[in-house]
């Protein structure tokens, strides 16, 4: 397992000084926060790639001074995919600033084992797509596979459509563990 | 070419784009056409600058950018997610 997520405890003041701490492939910050600014007055929707908290932070930090500078309020939609190691005090922010996000539900089954074991811990992990604690906060979500990576149909003789449902209903891995029945919803 | 193309039932084009140059050659074809054309497009930072430093990118009559997807890091199982 990663030795420097095993201890995780969220602190905004730390900076990532570990190695394989991620690549960040917007790190020119002013570019981005202008791009947002850009399809926000071009009613441009925009749906942003965020796999770990950092890059979440960094999407949040951006759309927050958007917000503040855009002075009409209109229809354009932001929506975080993926969203895997998302936050409590970050469904917060995206619940003021008026994010949507689609969880990657079946990563719960496929891979949940290997995050609790190996990528994440069990900290991380137990959190992954925090799908009741956005409906608790009235933030819009959807579930996606991210095909092919999961492949869209069958696949193991499993319906993936449903699939994607049931992990979010069930939180089961392919091992068997439940991860966090706090997290677990209903349809 | 727009008449042959209205012709065979095609009035409207959509397509995923990532570069600049295709994003211009879209236009540039809504504009001749005056076919509808909309795109999505998709952005690393190392190309970010070419689409937003020119407002006219991003929409003209004929031609539409209806979303824009960013990719801000990796994945987990590749240790490229950006991680706190």
């Amino acid at each position: 397992m990663r030795d420097d997520l095993t201890d995780y405890k969220y602190d905004s003041s730390r900076t990532c000084e570990y190695e394989n701490c991620g690549v960040d492939y917007f790190f020119n910050k002013k570019d981005l926060r202008e791009l947002l600014l850009q399809c926000h007055h071009n009613e441009i929707n925009v749906f942003v790639h965020c796999n770990g908290d950092k890059a979440a932070d960094n999407f949040l930090d951006a759309l927050d001074w958007v917000r503040h500078r855009a002075i009409v309020k209109n229809p354009t939609k932001f929506t975080i995919i993926h969203a895997q190691t998302l936050r409590e005090d970050q469904l917060d922010r995206m619940a003021e600033l008026d994010v949507q996000v689609s969880f990657y539900s079946t990563q719960i089954y496929f891979w949940g084992d290997y995050h609790y074991d190996i990528f994440l811990g069990p900290e991380r992990t137990l959190f992954m797509n925090p799908i009741k604690s956005a409906i608790q906060r009235n933030i819009t979500y959807s579930l996606h596979n991210d095909s092919p990576v999961v492949v869209t149909g069958i696949y193991e003789g499993m319906n993936t459509f449903l699939k994607s449902v049931e992990c979010a209903v069930t939180r089961k891995t392919k091992g068997g563990r439940i991860l966090n029945p706090d997290e677990i919803i209903t349809v | 070419m727009a008449d042959q193309l209205y012709s065979v039932g095609i009035t409207n084009s959509q397509d995923i784009i990532m570069t600049p140059d295709e994003s211009a050659q879209y236009k540039a074809m809504g504009d001749d056409l005056k076919m509808d054309i909309s795109s999505y497009i998709f952005l690393m930072s190392s190309n970010l600058s070419n689409y937003y430093s020119s407002k006219s990118l991003f929409q003209t009559d004929k031609y539409r950018i209806k979303g824009v997807k960013l990719i801000m890091d990796g994945s987990i199982q590749t240790y490229t997610a950006l991680m706190n």
